[in-house]
């Protein structure tokens, strides 16, 4: 097995997390309601949360800035890049995990939107820790 | 001859991969320190952003959030859906749904600013008026809020009930919580709040609220209209939910109401 296909994964899972967590940045800023199935109410209460930010930084800027290295690092080639990735992704992932046990115990409600995320970055960890560990093994 | 070759061509073989071997181990061998390099620097990155998460949280506990009611309104007088004085120049009036969470919001980071700064000091009137769109709870909260308005205590209500907001449309808001959430208001005779909220000038007070969201375009919650008493109040951008919101909006008002 090549690199190719994981390669090819990491980076399609980085568009959809630029979009899912482009699109909670955009709402944020726009003070809007973002469209959710079944109504927006479990959205917006996440989004008006004090866990939706991070020393005043909104966590949906910080997803959208993770993806958009997580796009660049799974881009790149080598070693380093494998690593910064699967740096990333891990970071992301558990932080992620925090954030969904935070909604579910203390703000009581759920987003769709950030449960994507949480998928994806799950799916991302997963990709980029197999790339690094297997690393020049699938470059040959 | 070449049997001597041939074996020295394995042996030759045999080394070289037993080489290949060894640097594809010792790779993988690093590949795994760096793997626990990365976990390591994750686990710290992890652990430090939730305790700056935490450590960050501003949100007042059930009980602060109650205390928070008993406290931020003393000495404000109130009547009815009115905070401060009613002869106050600038009036604001704020559209809230009991379950809507950045009306929660606002009720910690911008209500105490803008009763401290403006309605203790005699410059602004709050108004109060409830919404009651996102559901069932929405309303059986409405109606003790316009029962405990009779008692002059509705928004200490209003704030006790946002202190204790649960996850929308779950029925929360059913008896207990109800009861709980009034007595938790000093001063307020809860039974009496209870027993009165199915009144008719309750429900007159809830079609009030919603005839005069729907003469002003407003469909989301919360708004806020500011305007000179007895002028023509206006919607302002609610960008922070905080004070800061208010304050340019209430200056011109002021200038306006002396004018």
């Amino acid at each position: 097995m090549t690199d190719g296909p994981l390669r090819i994964a990491s980076l399609i899972l980085s568009l959809l997390g630029i979009g899912v967590a482009g699109y909670l940045t955009y709402v944020h800023y726009a003070d809007i309601s973002p469209i959710c199935a079944g109504g927006s109410h479990g959205c917006e209460k996440v989004q008006a949360s004090d866990q939706s930010k991070l020393v005043g930084i909104p966590v949906a800027l910080l997803g959208l800035l993770s993806y958009i290295t997580l796009l660049f690092a799974n881009w790149l080639r080598g070693e380093l890049a494998r690593t910064a990735a699967a740096l990333v992704a891990v970071i992301g992932f558990g932080f992620s995990v925090y954030l969904t046990i935070e909604s579910v115990t203390v703000i009581n409600a759920t987003c769709q939107w950030c449960l994507s995320s949480l998928a994806i970055m799950t799916l991302m960890a997963i990709v980029t820790v197999t790339r690094l560990v297997r690393g020049e093994d699938l470059d040959h | 001859m070449s049997s001597r070759a041939e074996a020295k061509a394995k042996a030759r073989q045999q080394r070289e991969a037993a080489e290949r071997r060894e640097a594809q181990a010792a790779a993988r061998k690093r590949r795994l320190a760096l793997l626990g390099g990365v976990l390591a620097v994750a686990v710290v990155v992890i652990v430090a952003a939730v305790v700056i998460s935490q450590s960050g949280s501003d949100e007042p506990s059930a009980e602060e959030g109650t205390a928070q009611a008993n406290t931020l309104f003393t000495g404000i007088p109130q009547e009815g859906n009115v905070l401060g004085d009613k002869d106050a120049p600038v009036t604001i009036e704020e559209y809230v749904d009991l379950q809507c969470p950045f009306c929660q919001r606002f009720s910690t980071d911008g209500l105490p600013d803008v009763v401290n700064d403006y309605v203790k000091t005699g410059q602004a009137k709050l108004v109060l008026r409830t919404l009651t769109f996102i559901g069932a709870d929405s309303e059986r909260g409405a109606r003790v809020a316009w029962a405990a308005a009779a008692q002059g205590k509705m928004f200490q209500f209003v704030e006790n009930f946002y202190a204790n907001q649960g996850d929308e449309n779950t029925g929360y808001a059913d008896e207990a919580f109800l009861k709980r959430i009034a007595e938790g208001v000093d001063g307020l005779d809860a039974q009496k709040a209870l027993d009165g909220r199915d009144s008719a000038q309750v429900s007159s007070s809830i079609q009030a609220s919603q005839a005069a969201a729907n003469k002003a375009s407003i469909d989301s919650t919360p708004t806020f209209l500011v305007g000179p008493t007895d002028g023509e109040l206006s919607k302002i951008e609610t960008r922070t939910l905080t004070v800061d919101d208010f304050r340019e909006p209430i200056k011109e008002a002021l200038a306006e109401a002396k004018g």
